[in-house]
C-alpha cells in the first residue's frame, strides 16, 4: 500500500476513495459480520430443534399433565415422570423438584462462601495477592464436572455416610455440596467486580466515622454492591440448574417428589443424559420427552440469565 | 487535639445520659472473626481442590502407567485403557481450536471495531450473552438435532462432536476476546489511521497483536472447558469405541497413490468415524459397579486434570506476562 501513498497524484486525498481498497475493506467487514451472525444462527437452531420436537411431544402427551399432573381413574392425584416405563406418565415436577433441591443445597454452600471470598479479594487482600488468588480460585470452575461427580460419589458420600444416618448411595446432599464448590468462582468473580466498583469515598466516609473494616465491608460495601451480588447469585442458580454430570453421577436418576436431601433424586439434566445414553428410537415419545425437558430447562435458564443481566446493567449504570 | 479531647470530655461528663458506647473491643473481635471467616472461605475451595487431586491421584496411582495410553476399553478392567478416548480428545481439541479461533476472534473484532450502535448490534450482543449462559447439555440436544441427525443421519461421529463443542465455547471466547480488544488503547488506532492505514490494516497490524495475549487466554481457558465437557457428548450419543479416531482431513495415502476418488474415504468426515473422548470414557467407568473400573476412572481423571489444569496454567502464565 505504501506506493499508493507515495504516488505523485495531484489530488492525493482520493487514496481514501480508491475502489480496490474499499472493496476489500467492505468485504472484510461483511465477512466479520457473518462470523458474528453465527451466534444468532446458533440461537435460532437451538430454538428450532427444541421447539419442533417439543411440539411433536405435546401432540402425543398432554400439556396439562406435563405441567399439573393428572387425576387417576380412582380419583387420586398423580404426578410422576416415567416416560421410559410401559406405564408412561409425563408430569415434569419430580425432575424439577430434584433440580431445585440440588440447586438450593448448592446455593446454600456457594452464596456465603462466594461472598466471603469476594469480600476478602476486594477488601482485605492486597492488590498483588488478589491478582494472584483470583485466577487460582477460577481454577475451581475449570475442573471438569465429571471429576466433581466422581469426587462427590467416591469421597463426599462415604464421608457423609459416617455422620448422617439414612443417607443413600446416590443422594441430593453430596451432589449439592460439591456443586456449591463448583459455583463459588461464579459468585465470587462477579461479586468482586461489583465490590471493586463501589467508590472509595463511601468506604472513607465510613472509616471516618470510626467503623471497623468488617463494618465497612458488611454495612457499606455489601449493600452498595447488592445489585451486582444479586446478579451473581441468580447466575449461580442458573449454573446449578443446568449442571449435568455431578447430578447424573452422584445424585442418582430417580425423579421423585421429595424434600429429603438424603434421598436419591433425578434432575432434568440427569434425565436428559440418562435417556440420551440409552437407545431410544427417534420419534418415540420418550425421545421427544428429552427435548420437552430440554425446552423447559432452556426457558428456566434463559429467564434467570435475562434477570441477572438486567440487574447487573443497573449496577453498572449507578457507578459509571 | 485539644478540641477533640474537649468533646470527649463532654461525653464523659454526661456519663449515664449518653447512649454513645463505642464497644470497641467486641467490634474489633467481630472484625477479626469476620476476617478469619473470609480467609477460610477463600481457602476452602482451594482446600477442596487439593483434597480432590490428592484423592484421585491416590485412587488411580496403581493404574497410572503407559498401558493406560495403549489399551482400548475392554470388559476386563485390567485390560482396559484410554487410548481411543485420549486420541479422540486430542483430535477434538485440535479441530475445535482451528474453528473457534477464527470464528471467535472475527466476531469479537466485528462487535468491537465495526458494529455501529443500533438495535441489530444490541441483539447480537444480548444473544451472545444469553448463549454463554445456556447449559452445555442443551448444546448436546442442538448437536443431536442439527449435526447427528441432520448431517450424519443419526450417527454420532467425531465431526458432530467437534461442531457441537465449537458452538458451545464460541460465546465465551467472543465475550473475553472483546474485552482484550477493547483494552487496546485508542491512541494506537489513531496513530495507525494517521499514517493512512485502512481500518483492516489498523486491526491486522496493530490492534490484534496488542490484544493477542488476552485473546489467547480466552481461547485456551474456554477450550479447556470444552475438552472437559461430558454432558453434550453423552447427549450426542457417542459411545465406547475400540479403534483410533480418524483425524486426518483427507486421505493422504489415496492422494499420493493417485486414487483421487478415495481422497475422502477413511477420513475425519467418514460416517463410520465414531469417537469417544476422555471425560466420556471416565463417565462410563465411574458408573460401573466393579471397583477396578473406579480405579481406572480415577487414573483417567488424573490425565484429564493434567490436560485441563495444564491449559489453565498456560493461560494464567500468558495473562500475567501480558501485564
Amino acid at each position: 500500500m505504501s506506493n499508493s501513498v507515495n504516488s505523485p497524484e495531484p489530488d492525493s486525498l482520493d487514496i481514501y476513495q480508491r475502489s480496490d481498497r474499499n472493496i476489500r475493506e467492505n468485504a472484510i467487514g461483511y465477512a466479520l459480520l457473518f462470523c458474528a451472525f453465527i451466534s444468532v444462527l446458533t440461537t435460532l437452531a437451538i430454538v428450532y430443534v427444541l421447539a419442533s420436537e417439543t411440539i411433536s411431544f405435546f401432540s402425543k402427551a398432554s400439556i396439562t399433565e406435563f405441567l399439573f399432573g393428572k387425576t387417576l381413574e380412582n380419583g387420586s392425584y398423580s404426578c410422576s415422570w416415567t416416560p421410559q416405563f410401559a406405564e408412561k406418565s409425563f408430569c415434569v415436577w419430580p425432575t424439577v423438584n430434584g433440580t431445585m433441591m440440588v440447586a438450593l443445597i448448592a446455593m446454600i454452600v456457594a452464596t456465603p462462601l462466594g461472598l466471603a471470598t469476594a469480600i476478602y479479594l476486594s477488601e482485605y487482600a492486597t492488590p498483588k495477592l488478589g491478582k494472584f488468588l483470583r485466577p487460582v480460585i477460577e481454577l475451581l470452575a475449570g475442573v471438569p464436572t465429571v471429576v466433581y461427580g466422581y469426587f462427590a460419589l467416591t469421597f463426599i458420600t462415604p464421608l457423609l455416610n459416617k455422620i448422617i444416618p439414612g443417607l443413600q448411595g446416590f443422594n441430593a446432599l453430596s451432589a449439592g455440596l460439591i456443586m456449591g464448590v463448583m459455583i463459588i468462582p461464579t459468585i465470587a468473580s462477579i461479586s468482586t467486580d461489583a465490590m471493586i466498583a463501589v467508590p472509595r469515598s463511601l468506604r472513607e466516609a465510613a472509616y471516618g466515622l470510626g467503623s471497623t473494616k468488617k463494618e465497612v465491608s458488611t454495612n457499606v460495601v455489601l449493600p452498595a454492591a447488592l445489585s451486582g451480588i444479586c446478579a451473581a447469585i441468580i447466575l449461580g442458580i442458573s449454573r446449578a440448574v443446568g449442571e449435568t454430570m455431578i447430578v447424573a453421577i452422584a445424585a442418582g436418576q430417580r425423579p421423585i417428589l421429595t424434600l429429603d436431601p438424603r434421598q436419591t433424586v433425578g434432575t432434568m439434566t440427569a434425565y436428559i443424559a440418562q435417556v440420551a445414553k440409552g437407545d431410544s428410537r427417534v420419534g418415540s415419545v420418550e425421545y421427544e420427552a428429552l427435548f420437552a425437558v430440554g425446552m423447559t430447562l432452556f426457558l428456566i435458564t434463559l429467564l434467570l440469565n435475562i434477570i441477572s443481566k438486567q440487574i447487573s446493567k443497573r449496577f453498572q449504570e449507578t457507578y459509571e | 487535639m485539644s478540641n477533640g479531647s474537649d468533646i470527649l470530655d463532654t461525653f464523659d461528663g454526661q456519663s449515664g445520659e449518653s447512649k454513645f458506647d463505642p464497644k470497641l473491643e467486641s467490634r474489633q473481635l467481630w472484625g477479626k472473626i469476620f476476617a478469619g471467616f473470609c480467609i477460610f472461605a477463600t481457602l476452602l475451595g482451594l482446600l477442596v481442590l487439593a483434597v480432590l487431586i490428592f484423592n484421585v491421584v491416590n485412587d488411580g496411582s496403581s493404574r497410572l502407567n503407559t498401558e493406560l495410553f495403549q489399551l482400548y476399553p475392554s470388559r476386563r478392567p485390567s485390560e482396559s485403557g484410554y487410548r481411543a478416548a485420549i486420541l479422540g480428545s486430542i483430535a477434538m481439541l485440535s479441530y475445535v481450536l482451528l474453528l473457534v479461533i477464527p470464528l471467535g476472534v472475527c466476531s469479537a473484532i466485528y462487535l468491537e471495531e465495526y458494529a455501529k450502535k443500533n438495535w441489530f448490534t444490541e441483539l447480537i450482543e444480548l444473544n451472545i450473552y444469553n448463549l454463554a449462559g445456556i447449559p452445555s447439555i442443551i448444546y448436546g440436544l442442538l448437536g443431536l438435532g442439527l449435526f447427528v441427525r441432520g448431517l450424519y443421519s443419526g450417527r454420532a461421529v467425531l465431526v458432530t462432536g467437534i461442531l457441537t463443542i465449537t458452538l458451545l465455547i464460541l460465546p465465551p471466547v467472543i465475550v473475553i476476546s472483546r474485552e482484550a480488544i477493547r483494552a487496546v488503547p485508542q491512541s494506537i488506532r489513531q496513530a495507525s489511521y494517521g499514517v493512512g492505514a485502512t481500518k483492516w490494516q489498523t486491526i491486522r497490524h496493530h490492534v490484534l497483536p496488542a490484544a493477542l495475549p488476552g485473546i489467547l487466554t480466552a481461547v485456551i481457558i474456554s477450550t479447556s472447558r470444552g475438552i472437559g465437557e461430558t454432558a453434550p457428548i453423552v447427549v450426542l450419543g457417542a459411545g465406547t469405541v475400540l479403534f483410533d479416531p480418524k483425524a486426518s482431513p483427507i486421505n493422504f495415502g489415496a492422494l499420493f497413490s493417485g486414487k483421487i476418488g478415495d481422497v475422502f474415504t477413511d477420513t475425519l468426515w467418514s460416517n463410520d468415524n465414531f469417537f469417544s473422548v476422555l471425560p466420556y470414557q471416565i463417565y462410563e467407568w465411574v458408573g460401573d459397579p466393579k471397583a477396578e473400573f473406579q480405579i481406572l476412572a480415577s487414573a483417567g481423571i488424573v490425565v484429564l486434570l493434567v490436560l485441563v489444569l495444564g491449559m489453565n496454567l498456560i493461560a494464567i502464565f500468558l495473562r500475567s506476562r501480558a501485564k
